[in-house]
C-alpha cells in the first residue's frame, strides 16, 4: 500500500499506539492483506518495533500478510453448523473453488477462511461472502450459490 | 434534542407511545444479523416500492431479532386499536397479502403467530383476534421470563423514543438525581447479580472495590467479545435494544465514578459494529452519551472498539492487552483489573448481558430482582439452545429452571422425534451430559457440584446419530486454534491430545490412547495458566468417561458404533 495511504490511516489515528488494531482493521480492508513494506512503516510512523506490528498481524486472525480475495468466504465452524452439516458445505467450497483454507484464487477474486462462530446457529450452516451471509446451507444450496457468484463475477478457477 | 429534564422524558414517552401504536398501519421487520441473511432487507425495499405504488398510507419500520432467526425475517404488525401482530417468515408476497387483507378489513391468519400484549402497547380486546394467542401463551415465548430481551424484536432499536415508552432511561434518570454511587452500587450488590459472561463473580463486589479504588481516571469495559461459539445473545441484545445496554454502562460509569466507556466488539460481527456505531451516535443526540448527561453534571463518552478474531480476548486481561494494542495474553493476577486494569487504571469489565440488567435493577430495586433464580444466583439467565432440536433459539428463563423442561416443553425437544444422546451445558467447556441426566436445574452451582459449568449459557443438545468422539475432536481443534501460545502446557498439550483423538477418529489407534489422554490431560488441568487451556482437558476426560462405547467403536473398527 503506498505510504501516503498508510499515513493518513494512522494520522487519522492520531498516531496512538493504542489504535493499532483499528490502524490495520483499515489497512486490510482497503489493501486486503498487511504487506511487510506496511508493517515496517506503520512501526516507523508509530516507533514501535516492527517485530511488535508482525506479532499483532499475525496472532489475530482478522489480519492477513497474503493478499485476500475481492470476495471474501468465511465458512462458519461453529458447533451448531457443524453439527448441521458444514463439513459437506466445507468440501463444496474447496472442490469449487480448488482452494484449501486460508488461499486465495490466483486472480484474487475469491478467499477462502475459516471463522469460529458467525453467531448465528439457529439458521446454520452459515457462509459469509463478504458483509452478505447465506444461512442454511447444503452441498446443492453452496453450488448454486458459487454458480451464480462465478457467472457474475467472471471464471476464477 | 438533548433529554435535559423529566419534562423532555416524558415527552419523549408520549412520541414512543405513539409510535408504538400508532394511527395508521405500521409494519415493522425485523432487521437484525440474522434477518438480513434470511432477506431482510429485500423484504424491506419491496415494501418501500409497493407503498410508493399503490400510494399506501402505511409507515414502515424496523426492529431487531427476538432470539428466533429460524422464524426471520418477522414483521410486528401495527393496527389501530389493537395488540401488535408477530408474522413469522414473511416474504414479500406473504407481506402483500397482508395488506391486501387489511384493505377488506381482513387480519391474514396464515403466519401470524401471536399478539404482543405488553403492558404499555396493549389494545382492547377484539373478537377478531380471538383465536391468536398471546406471545406469552405461544411457544417459543412461553414460559420465558424476559426482562433482558423484552424489547427485542418489538421496538426500533434505533428509536430513543421507543425505548424510553418502554421504561427506557428512567433508571439512569432516577440515578443520576436521587442517588448516590455507593446507593447504586448497593441496589447491585443486593440483587446479587453475578457476571454472565461465564465467571458468575458478584458483579455488585467488583462494582464496590472499583468505586472505592482510588484514581482519577477510571474505565468500564463492556466485553462483547461473544466467542463461544453458539452463542449469539449478546448480539441480539446490541441489536436488538442497544440503548438498555448503553445505560447499563452509563449507570456502572456512574457507581464507580468512571468516565469513560469501552465496548469491545468481536470482529466477526461487522453489521453490528456498523450498528453500534450509529447508535452511540443517536444517544449522543439525545444527551445521553457526551457532557451533562439526561441535564445533570455527569460525563461519560463511549467507543465500540472492534477485536481482531481471537477467542482468548474474551478473557478480561487479554481483553485489555488488546485494547493497549497488545496481543492478547492473559495477565497473571493479581493484580486485579480493579486496581490495576486498562492502562494500570481500575476498571471494570462486564459482559453484555451482565450490563443489561443493571436498569432494571436500579429501576426495581436490588431486593425485587433477587426476587426469581435460586438461593445463590438471582434473575434470568439467556440460554442459547442450539443443535439437534426443533425451535433453536434464545430462551430467557429464571436461573435454577429444570434443563429437561427447557429442552422438552420450551425448545420443542429433539428434531424429528429422534432421542437426545447428549447435551453440552455451557459450551464449549461444559461437559456432554448423557440424555437420562437431563433433569437438573441450571445455575452455577448444581452444574459445578456435577463437574461442569453453565458458562456463558450455550445449550448444544445432540441425537442418537451424532458421534461424540467427532463433537469432541472438533471443540478440540477449536481450543488448539485458540491457544494463544503462551503456555506450553496448552500450546503444545492440548495439541498433542488433538493428535491423538485424531488417531482415535480415524482408528488409527489403540486403547492405550486412551490413557495417554488422560496423562496429558491431568498434565495440562494442573499447569495451564488460563481457563481455555486448563478446561479443555477436562471436557476430554469426561467425555471419554461418560461416552466410552463411541471411543471403544472408533479404536476397534475406526468408525462409529451405528453405522455398519
Amino acid at each position: 500500500m503506498e505510504r501516503e495511504k498508510i499515513k493518513r490511516i494512522v494520522s487519522k489515528h492520531r498516531h496512538e499506539k493504542a489504535a493499532i488494531l483499528a490502524i490495520l482493521h483499515e489497512i486490510q480492508e482497503e489493501d486486503k492483506q498487511l504487506e511487510t513494506e506496511s508493517l515496517n512503516y506503520i512501526a516507523q510512523l508509530l516507533k514501535i518495533p516492527v517485530a511488535n506490528v508482525y506479532g499483532l498481524a499475525t496472532f489475530y486472525s482478522a489480519f492477513s500478510l497474503g493478499k485476500k480475495g475481492d470476495t471474501k468466504i468465511r465458512v462458519c465452524s461453529g458447533i451448531s453448523c457443524h453439527i448441521n452439516g458444514a463439513d459437506e458445505v466445507n468440501e463444496a467450497l474447496k472442490s469449487k473453488f480448488n482452494l484449501e483454507m486460508g488461499e486465495t484464487t490466483w486472480d484474487e477474486k475469491f478467499s477462502l477462511e475459516k471463522v469460529h462462530c458467525l453467531g448465528l446457529c439457529s439458521i446454520g450452516p452459515n457462509v459469509a461472502f463478504n458483509l452478505v451471509t447465506y444461512p442454511k446451507l447444503n452441498k446443492e444450496r453452496i453450488e448454486t450459490i458459487i454458480e451464480i457468484l462465478h457467472k457474475r463475477t467472471g471464471d476464477s478457477k | 434534542m438533548k433529554i435535559k429534564t423529566m419534562g423532555d422524558l416524558d415527552k419523549l414517552r408520549e412520541a414512543g407511545l405513539k409510535s408504538l401504536a400508532p394511527k395508521q398501519l405500521k409494519i415493522s421487520i425485523s432487521m437484525s444479523t440474522c434477518g438480513h441473511a434470511l432477506g431482510a432487507d429485500i423484504l424491506y425495499h419491496e415494501l418501500v416500492k409497493e407503498k410508493a405504488k399503490q400510494g399506501l398510507k402505511i409507515s414502515i419500520g424496523q426492529t431487531g431479532c427476538s432470539g428466533f432467526c429460524n422464524l426471520e425475517p418477522m414483521a410486528v404488525l401495527r393496527l389501530h386499536g389493537r395488540p401488535p401482530l408477530l408474522y413469522t417468515q414473511v416474504t414479500v408476497k406473504k407481506v402483500k397479502r397482508i395488506i391486501q387483507d387489511i384493505k377488506r378489513k381482513k387480519i391474514t391468519k396464515q403466519g401470524l403467530l401471536c399478539t404482543i400484549g405488553s403492558d404499555s402497547v396493549s389494545g382492547e380486546p377484539d373478537p377478531a383476534l380471538n383465536n391468536i394467542p398471546d406471545y406469552k401463551e405461544v411457544s417459543p415465548f412461553k414460559d420465558q421470563h424476559r426482562r433482558l430481551l423484552e424489547n427485542c424484536g418489538i421496538i426500533n432499536p434505533l428509536s430513543v423514543s421507543e425505548y424510553v415508552a418502554m421504561e427506557g432511561y428512567s433508571a439512569l434518570y432516577k440515578a443520576l438525581y436521587q442517588m448516590d454511587p455507593e446507593v447504586v452500587v448497593d441496589e447491585v450488590i443486593q440483587s446479587g447479580l453475578r457476571g454472565r459472561g461465564g465467571a458468575w463473580f458478584p458483579t455488585g463486589i467488583k462494582w464496590d472495590m472499583a468505586r472505592k479504588a482510588q484514581h482519577k481516571e477510571k474505565f468500564v469495559i463492556c466485553n462483547a467479545d461473544e466467542g463461544d461459539p453458539g452463542a449469539f445473545k449478546d448480539r441480539t441484545i446490541m441489536e436488538g435494544n442497544p440503548f438498555k445496554l448503553f445505560e447499563g454502562i452509563v449507570l456502572a460509569g456512574y457507581a464507580i465514578g468512571s468516565h469513560q466507556g469501552l465496548i469491545y466488539l468481536r470482529e466477526e460481527y461487522p453489521h453490528t459494529y456498523e450498528f453500534l456505531n450509529d447508535a452511540v451516535y443517536t444517544a449522543k443526540r439525545y444527551g445521553l452519551l457526551g457532557k451533562n448527561i439526561l441535564g445533570s453534571n455527569f460525563n461519560f463518552t463511549l467507543k465500540i472498539i472492534r477485536g481482531g478474531g481471537s477467542y482468548v480476548c474474551g478473557e478480561e486481561t487479554a481483553l485489555m492487552d488488546s485494547l493497549e494494542g497488545e496481543m492478547g495474553d492473559p495477565r497473571l493476577r493479581p493484580p486485579f483489573p480493579i486496581e490495576k486494569g486498562l492502562w494500570e487504571r481500575p476498571t471494570i469489565v462486564n459482559n453484555v448481558e451482565t450490563l443489561a440488567n443493571i436498569p432494571h435493577i436500579i429501576e426495581h430495586g436490588g431486593e425485587s430482582y433477587a426476587g426469581i433464580g435460586t438461593e445463590k444466583a438471582k434473575g434470568t439467565k439467556i440460554l442459547s439452545v442450539i443443535g439437534k432440536i426443533k425451535q433453536p433459539g434464545l430462551y430467557e428463563v429464571p436461573l435454577g429452571t429444570n434443563l429437561e423442561h427447557v429442552i422438552f416443553n420450551m425448545a420443542g425437544g429433539p428434531l424429528n422425534g429422534s432421542q437426545i444422546k447428549a447435551v453440552q451445558v455451557g459450551s464449549p467447556f461444559g461437559n456432554f451430559l448423557s440424555g437420562e441426566k437431563l433433569d437438573i436445574s441450571l445455575d452455577p452451582e448444581t452444574l459445578r457440584s456435577m463437574g461442569s459449568m453453565i458458562g456463558s449459557g450455550v445449550i448444544v443438545v445432540l441425537n442418537q446419530d451424532t458421534c461424540l468422539v467427532d463433537i469432541l475432536l472438533h471443540t478440540l481443534s477449536f481450543f488448539v486454534e485458540e491457544s494463544c501460545g503462551k503456555c506450553v502446557p496448552c500450546r503444545e498439550g492440548v495439541f498433542q491430545m488433538k493428535e491423538i483423538m485424531t488417531a482415535i477418529y480415524e482408528g488409527r489407534s489403540t486403547m492405550e490412547d486412551l490413557t495417554s489422554l488422560h496423562d496429558i490431560g491431568g498434565m495440562i488441568k494442573d499447569f495451564a495458566l488460563c481457563a481455555l487451556g486448563g478446561g479443555a482437558p477436562s471436557l476430554i476426560l469426561n467425555g471419554i468417561r461418560d461416552f466410552r462405547k463411541d471411543f471403544e467403536a472408533h479404536i476397534t473398527t475406526g468408525k462409529c458404533s451405528w453405522t455398519s
